[in-house]
């Protein structure tokens, strides 16, 4: 057992040495980050100017949901994303060297994802950590409970958007196309998740509609958590709901994954 | 049982036509595509044994990387068996791989950033290989393969020659009993290649590890192995040994002159009663010498005859046997 785990941690370990020396698109991820920040701010604070709240949205919620959605993101935007990961080894054709080794593939593309994301998910918590000092507005959570139930949602989620973005990468083998893919997925996520905009703020008849999607799992569900807008009931049945989402996501992606594998063309003779 | 069992082995490939060309077809693909059905491999039998070095050879695509791949489970085939160690390798991959080693020539299985060390203790990782084995394995690999001086070394910084050796080390070191080797000498120069070679030699005899050589390289399956399968157009034409090969296709050479005087003209020649095929142009004379002629005699009665400033002997490229054979 201890063997078949050093065989996956020694490939999460070999990313994070690698992401490191990407230090120049790590600093510009981050000042993109907090343009982003800057220019959501103004919008909202516009948004709330004649207004104490929207759906049970006060200012000091709203802000606080930008901030911590957007450290999110940087966790999940996967730079290296495991789809782009994908479609450049199929497009080298390097994905025959992966399946010569005595690993299984999906596995060892999340941990080789993990290794990717550990400095980002340094920084997120830096971020968040000095928000809550820097800022009065900043709401923190105020128990235990409601930490560990966020930290739990938020590795649920995680693992969603890391199914669902290998699954857009063995689309690729299919279209042999990777920007049009990737853009989609990139489209809806970040505006059905709720990175936009918190879903509590759609109107009803559409709010039901994302209820049956994965997607608000991945940033709408742990961001409200954080907030404590659900009560201890409510938290439980969310991250139940991000639990199956995950097990099914993951069921799919094992099944795009074998009928891709089997479909693929790869060149030389 | 043998150690590879192949039996009745097919391969196609679905690929998208476009139709037409210019801004019509490029308009006319947006909406509908033709897939063309392209049988890469035709109905395959062999069988292989254990400690065997077998060479792989084929004009370019003929098949001969398909089937190493779907020997090696990257690829499923369309119909038919393949048995690999009493495995299927497309079915039991993981199995599969910790039975086999690979050698790609064109690509590397190390990891570009990292010093060669590291990429091997990955491996040991991966393979789950003992400690007293890895350091065994090292040791030898290193001695053998002369890696000393860059083990310490990125991999991106190696040249070609110091690559493939380490490729080829990673490949032995969780002792599989089948390597597959996919151009190994490609781009190399001869000591680099000789070093592989010997390599190779030595692994098949001391640990009894089955050899599948796919090269383009003569040389390469004169040193190294026993038996030859010839596939071409996705079918095998030639099962056998190397001596067989040769009695198969005689093979002639062509020996090149340079004249000293480019106004002399060559008028033909016989050799034990056979006319010579030549070829003049202004001082360069070619002449294709059967193998029952004697290159030597040959070239010392041309000398004896013609103003000769040099001499060399070019050998047939092997696309030329592998025709050969075909069209018999």
């Amino acid at each position: 057992m201890r063997k078949k785990a050093d065989k996956y941690l020694g490939l999460l370990w070999i990313r994070m040495r690698a992401s490191v020396q990407y230090r120049f698109s790590f600093v510009s991820g981050i000042i993109s980050t907090l343009l982003q920040i800057a220019i959501q701010y103004a919008i909202w604070t516009q948004v709330f100017k004649n207004r104490v709240s929207i759906n049970g949205f006060e200012r000091a919620d709203m802000f606080t949901y930008l901030l911590v959605s957007q450290s999110l993101l940087i966790i999940f935007s996967f730079r290296n994303a495991p789809e782009r990961m994908i479609s450049q080894k199929i497009k080298q054709g390097d994905i025959a060297l992966e399946l010569i080794h005595p690993v299984q593939f999906t596995l060892a593309r999340f941990f080789e994802n993990l290794g990717d994301s550990v400095m980002n998910i340094g920084i997120a918590i830096l971020f968040v950590v000095v928000c809550g000092c820097v800022f009065p507005d900043f709401i923190v959570p105020k128990s235990i409970g409601s930490v560990l139930m966020f930290l739990l949602s938020v590795c649920f989620s995680y693992l969603i958007m890391f199914f669902i973005s290998a699954m857009a990468g063995y689309l690729t083998f299919f279209t042999m196309n990777f920007w049009g893919i990737y853009n989609a997925k990139k489209a809806i996520v970040d505006f059905l998740s709720g990175a936009l905009i918190p879903i509590a703020l759609f109107p009803e008849s559409v709010r039901w509609i994302f209820s049956y999607l994965p997607f608000q799992n991945i940033v709408y569900t742990p961001v409200m958590i954080f907030l404590e807008k659900y009560t201890m009931r409510e938290c439980g049945v969310q991250l139940l709901i991000q639990c199956i989402w995950m097990i099914v996501l993951m069921c799919l992606n094992e099944w795009v994954y074998k009928v891709s594998v089997r479909r693929i063309s790869v060149n030389g003779g | 049982m043998s150690q590879i069992v192949v039996n009745d082995l097919h391969k196609d490939f679905y690929v998208n036509v476009s139709k037409g060309s210019g801004v019509t077809g490029m308009v006319k693909s947006l909406f509908s595509r033709e897939k063309k059905t392209v049988e890469a491999v035709k109905g395959l039998d062999f069988k292989i044994e254990e400690g065997e070095m077998v060479g792989f050879l084929g004009p370019n695509g003929a098949g001969k990387s398909t089937t190493i791949k779907m020997l090696t489970g990257i690829l499923t085939p369309s119909n038919g068996e393949i048995s690999v160690c009493g495995l299927t390798p497309c079915k039991k991959r993981q199995q599969n791989a910790k039975n086999i080693g690979v050698v790609f020539g064109q690509r590397t299985q190390l990891w570009w950033d990292l010093p060669v060390k590291e990429s091997f203790l990955l491996l040991k990782k991966m393979y789950e290989i003992e400690t007293g084995t890895y350091e065994d394995n090292i040791a030898y690999f290193t001695d053998l393969l002369d890696m000393e001086d860059f083990l310490d070394r990125p991999v991106r910084q190696l040249s070609l020659g110091q690559r493939m050796r380490c490729d080829l080390a990673a490949a032995f070191l969780h002792n599989p009993k089948i390597i597959y080797l996919d151009e190994p000498t490609i781009g190399l120069d001869i000591t680099s290649k000789k070093r592989i070679r010997e390599c190779i030699k030595e692994t098949n005899r001391k640990r009894k590890t089955t050899i599948i050589l796919t090269t383009h390289d003569m040389a390469d399956v004169e040193q190294l192995a026993d038996r030859v399968m010839v596939i071409n157009h996705g079918k095998m034409v030639y099962d056998g040994d190397m001596a067989g090969l040769q009695q198969q296709y005689r093979r002639s050479r062509n020996v090149v002159f340079t004249l000293k005087d480019s106004r002399v003209a060559f008028t033909g020649f016989r050799m034990d009663n056979q006319r010579i095929e030549w070829q003049q142009r202004a001082e360069e004379l070619i002449l294709k010498v059967p193998a029952s002629v004697s290159a030597g005699e040959m070239i010392s009665l041309v000398m004896a005859q013609y103003p000769v400033e040099d001499v060399r002997i070019e050998e047939t490229p092997i696309e030329d046997i592998i025709e050969e054979i075909y069209n018999q």
